[in-house]
């Protein structure tokens, strides 16, 4: 049995979920607040503390717990993986002929919340002082992609068809159907990595005969801050680990009541296991933080929950441009490049 | 382009006192909670720190007003400096651990009789006694810090397996 923790260092390590409110939210730990505890940052400690456990990773998604850090860190992260790792996505549609129903500004839009399979760390942000003086862009900044279709009958439907699949050729506009045309040498610097839309199966237009799209795309390399089609993420989020404490045992009719509550697949509540003689907890990870245990009076005095305040469940979620291990790599060395920036600059900074 | 028009100030101080260098506000520009929430907990960690806070002087402005007051007559870049640094070497120590735990080969394998997140933690396994068990447990989390399964209970895991699969997930 663990050594029970003090009424101080539960305030200091734990976020309590109580029945009408949440208690001991804010990160207090700092130097002079807790008389008998050194504050002070000490990064021997916090190496010693720190870790990372990867629990599921493929293409697309990744879980992992970061434990022994500050929310106020742990959530800088998170920002930087909404807002500021760069991707590339379409900001400029020249639009030669659009016969479709759609307006162009709407699929101007349309188009630029694609996401385009590049690699953001092989190009340059283009120069705002250049795109004033419309100048082209260059290898280095800019992907061009094409879409040309044009829609028509099929001369091989059957006469009573009404079905539009077999009716008309290319009525459908997907994705796939944008192109990547090489600027200067980038058909050879980026031959193995073919530059298009992640997907292939997003639709962009519906077209009727004689309608016809005919359009030029520039992608430029972006933040998620200035527009959300830079996102590299389709959600990135943390959760506390959840703590569940037994204060007593939880035997005969509790024990009933809490395995009917545990089982009942509304309230996923508490992952708890009917074993032995009594309740106990497995495992408290999976509990949803409902607090619907708190509901029942019998049991309500015989649990504690609470979440672990250094203990952070990370979910982050591609688009599919990056890998989302290279996406959390990117988003620690753009919060180190701001310590960078301001360092730098803190030498030469001037006085008011 | 070089030479096109003058650059666009970074960082700023403001001193309402000239004589007094311990009572400081940044402006930090192009900066939000992102850096100003992460560094100011840095710096409150600091003893010579009195005080440390930031806001965001509106909306529509992408600056941030970083007040830091400190004692003794220590200067205000001071704390700064040192804030910057330390969080720029967190950010290096997560890097490198990041680092490490995806190129271990077994840390992301999915195998489910390590990853099954119930049957992986050893609170199953440690008998009626511990019933405050759970601090044990998020000290040794689940996954790939399991502890070795004793063959003892290899029976009680394929039933626990079945039944966390059928009732909890």
């Amino acid at each position: 049995m663990a050594a029970p923790r003090t009424n101080v260092d539960e305030i200091r390590s734990r976020v309590i979920l109580g029945e009408f409110g949440v208690r001991n939210v804010h990160t207090t730990e700092f130097p002079g607040n807790y008389p008998g505890y050194d504050d002070t940052w000490d990064m021997q400690k916090f190496q010693k503390n720190f870790r990372i456990d990867v629990v599921h990773l493929d293409e697309s998604s990744m879980e992992f717990d970061m434990v022994g850090i500050d929310a106020a860190i742990a959530n800088a992260f998170r920002r930087i993986l909404l807002a500021e790792v760069p991707t590339m996505a379409i900001e400029k549609v020249f639009i030669y002929n659009n016969t479709s129903i759609v307006q162009d500004e709407v699929l101007a839009h349309r188009l630029g919340l694609i996401p385009i399979k590049a690699d953001p760390r092989l190009f340059e942000y283009r120069n705002t002082v250049e795109e004033s003086a419309e100048e082209e862009g260059s290898e280095i900044d800019t992907i061009q992609l094409q879409l040309k279709i044009k829609c028509s009958k099929n001369p091989r439907a059957s006469k009573d068809s009404s079905d539009p699949r077999e009716l008309y050729l290319n009525h459908m506009v997907y994705s796939k159907d944008i192109r990547w045309v090489p600027i200067g040498n980038q058909a050879d610097v980026f031959a193995d990595s073919s530059i298009g839309p992640v997907h292939d199966d997003i639709l962009i237009a519906q077209l009727r005969p004689g309608q016809e799209l005919d359009i030029i795309m520039h992608c430029v390399k972006g933040i998620g801050k200035d527009h959300a089609k830079f996102s590299p993420v389709a959600t990135a989020s943390y959760r506390l680990l959840p703590e569940i404490t037994l204060l007593e045992p939880v035997e005969g009719e509790k024990k009933e009541l809490w395995y009917a509550m545990c089982t009942s697949s509304h309230h996923h509540v508490a992952a708890l296991i009917i074993i032995y003689f009594f309740a106990k907890v497995v495992n408290s990870r999976l509990d949803t933080c409902s607090r619907e245990v708190l509901r029942h009076e019998d049991l309500k005095n015989v649990v504690k929950l609470g979440r672990v305040r250094d203990h952070f469940i990370f979910t982050v979620e591609s688009t599919g441009i990056l890998p989302p291990d290279v996406l959390v790599t990117e988003a620690i060395k753009v919060l180190m490049a701001k310590c960078q920036r301001f360092l730098s600059e803190l030498d030469s900074a001037e006085t008011v | 382009m070089a030479g096109e028009g003058e650059k666009k100030p970074v960082l700023r101080m403001v001193q309402a006192d000239a004589a007094d260098e311990g009572c400081v506000t940044f402006v930090l520009h192009d900066e939000d909670h992102t850096l100003g929430n992460s560094l100011r907990y840095m710096i409150m960690k600091n003893v010579d720190v009195d005080f440390c806070g930031y806001t965001i002087t509106h909306p529509s402005e992408t600056k941030i007003n970083f007040r830091i007051q400190t004692r003794g007559g220590v200067p205000a870049t001071e704390p700064l400096r040192r804030g910057l640094n330390e969080l720029n070497d967190v950010c290096q120590h997560v890097l490198n651990t990041f680092q490490v735990m995806l190129n271990e080969p077994t840390a992301h394998v999915p195998d489910s009789k390590t990853t099954c997140l119930i049957c992986a933690s050893k609170g199953l396994f440690t008998g009626p006694e511990a019933l405050h068990l759970q601090q044990d447990y998020t000290v040794s989390n689940v996954g790939r810090n399991a502890p070795k399964m004793i063959p003892f209970f290899c029976y009680l895991r394929a039933v626990a397996d079945m039944w966390c699969r059928d009732t909890l997930l």
